[in-house]
């Protein structure tokens, strides 16, 4: 008896169901496709945006193993497994100022540690955005003098890079007592950047950078610079590539 | 009486601290994007190669919508946590989808319920004025299903079209665009910025922009889940392969407590997709996120989350 009544009461409310659905109908999924055309239209815009401004003449640091800026921004899902494998944390995700096509993509920062090539990043990387085989994983940059933030340049006496260097020959003074970088023997590992006493020897000043000896990418503009360099030079071209006709000269 | 919520949040917010923890720890668990199968799309069209590596994180992904429906909706999901915090999910059948109060909204659940219990008592004695009672009550349910908000189902040409245009943008631009502005990656995002945050001390624009896009996706946006997430495609589509396996529906009904017949809707009202459990057809439980809140809200005790079976109750679904 009840089972019958329950049965009688589950058609009616079944049928009730797909009427008011079928009435739903029009207006409803106008909305609907209406919101689908416009988050389709930003996506449109965001990868117009992300190509119109400057994704070419982009250079950053990057994890040892990655093969290239489009390379790596194509390749990459963001899943910051390279960061958390890090055991230094010198892999951190780039911030939006970095550029649209590259957020959340792993970049180095010397600041608290260096990179010791462990390997580890690139063994995390499920997509091959960073890779074994890939030259980088010897190489991840080069480091330059910053001469207006050194105080062996300005004064004499700091040796601290140079002892820091873990690259036999890479980084000498000269007979002025200031380092000189021999670029074809960085690997730009920032144990130097790391290790740069600079900031807290001088007195503060915000325009001049706050390490003396810094890790760039190979293709930015500061490493196209012939010895040393400075602050504005670096703050200008730090992640600037070097552009295309340039480079072929 | 927010029960069930505090759970979503809860579990929300343990696999976000899982995913500081593992980066603590140094293991390479990765983020929420590692089994998205709209990321190994996306990067396979714009690289030109598949990232093999992630399939086997993807399948476990499909399959666990397959095995216990698309629950990562409601208990994983950052847009579902955002929701659930800052009240974004009104049930429609309390705060109608536009999200205007309907007219004597609450007072709407309270008869349905309080009917739906106060006619229990008389519906185990006797049957003839039981009958009479639901004759009523479906009458006076009638009228109210009229003005009731309708049905949304989760849509998957709509979503479909996204996945499309991000594919094809994904393609030309050489970059997955779609992470960009994906609610999960933004989450994710303002996770590992605050984290970068901490180590360089240098606060960035993203702390901020990150997640006020994912309030605005989840607040203002409120047909995210069911018309625009490419996600939400593959769930679905893994949601009908569950139908058409005959996969056992979940929550589990039990046909004799429920108090239907007598006019009681509070699982349909308090559910965010607005399905009546008891009178659904498969086709539209493949939309319940398995949120729970009918099984928290129902008087009768009727719908239990466990698949498992007791002799003593039916199984109707």
């Amino acid at each position: 008896m009840s089972d019958k009544r329950y049965t009688d009461a589950e058609a009616s409310g079944s049928a009730r169901a797909t009427s008011s659905g079928n009435a739903a109908g029009m207006s409803l999924s106008r909305r609907r496709f209406v919101a689908a055309g416009a988050v389709s239209a930003i996506v449109a815009c965001l990868g117009a945006a992300g190509v119109a401004f400057g994704r070419e003449g982009r250079a950053q640091l990057r994890p040892p193993g990655g093969a290239g800026e489009l390379d790596l921004e194509a390749r990459c899902n963001r899943c910051q497994r390279c960061v958390q494998a890090c055991p230094r944390g010198v892999v951190q995700p780039l911030p939006m100022t970095a550029g649209l096509t590259s957020v959340s993509t792993p970049s180095l920062i010397f600041r608290n540690d260096y990179c010791d090539f462990c390997g580890k990043c690139w063994e995390a990387c499920p997509t091959g955005a960073l890779a074994a085989d890939a030259p980088s994983t010897s190489d991840i940059g080069v480091a330059k003098v910053v001469s207006d933030a050194c105080v062996a340049w300005m004064w004499s006496g700091c040796t601290a890079c140079e002892e820091a260097c873990p690259v036999e020959g890479a980084l000498a003074m000269d007979e002025h007592g200031r380092p000189v970088v021999d670029e074809a023997l960085c690997n730009g590992c920032g144990l130097c950047e790391t290790t740069c006493p600079s900031s807290s020897l001088r007195a503060y000043d915000p325009s001049v950078s706050e390490r003396a000896i810094c890790v760039v990418p190979r293709a930015s503009q500061v490493a196209a610079i012939p010895g040393a360099v400075t602050s504005a030079q670096l703050t200008e071209g730090r992640t600037r590539a070097v552009p295309k006709e340039a480079a072929h000269e | 009486m927010n029960k069930m919520r505090y759970a979503r949040v809860a579990c929300a917010l343990l696999v976000l601290a899982l995913i500081c923890a593992s980066t603590e720890l140094n293991m390479a668990s990765g983020t929420l994007c590692v089994p998205c199968p709209v990321g190994v799309l996306e990067i396979s069209l714009a690289s030109g190669s598949v990232p093999w590596a992630l399939l086997p994180g993807m399948a476990v992904l499909l399959l666990a919508v397959l095995a216990l429906g698309r629950a990562f909706c409601s208990w994983v999901c950052p847009t579902s946590l955002t929701r659930n915090l800052f009240g974004g999910r009104h049930p429609r059948g309390l705060t109608g989808r536009t999200g205007e109060e309907a007219a004597g909204d609450g007072g709407a659940v309270a008869a349905a319920t309080g009917s739906g219990t106060g006619a229990v008592a008389a519906a185990d004695d006797s049957t003839g004025a039981a009958a009479d009672g639901a004759a009523a009550s479906g009458g006076a349910d009638a009228s109210s299903a009229a003005e009731a908000p309708r049905r949304e189902r989760n849509n998957l040409a709509t979503q479909g079209i996204v996945l499309a245009v991000l594919l094809a943008v994904s393609f030309a631009v050489h970059f997955p665009v779609f992470c960009l502005i994906c609610p999960i990656g933004l989450a994710m995002g303002t996770v590992f910025a605050a984290s970068r945050t901490f180590m360089t001390w240098q606060p960035e624009l993203e702390l901020l922009a990150f997640p006020a896009m994912l309030l605005v996706e989840a607040l203002a946006l409120r047909r995210w889940c069911s018309a625009i997430c490419p996600l939400g495609f593959f769930f679905g589509l893994a949601a009908k392969a569950r139908t058409a396996l005959h996969l056992p529906a979940l929550p589990r009904l039990n046909a004799h407590a429920c108090r239907m017949t007598q006019g009681c809707r509070a699982c349909e009202h308090v559910c965010p997709e607005n399905i009546h459990l008891p009178a659904a057809a498969p086709a539209d439980r493949e939309d319940c996120t398995l949120c729970l809140d009918c099984a928290e809200h129902c008087p009768a005790h009727a719908l239990t989350p466990s698949p498992a079976r007791h002799s003593n109750q039916k199984d109707r679904t």
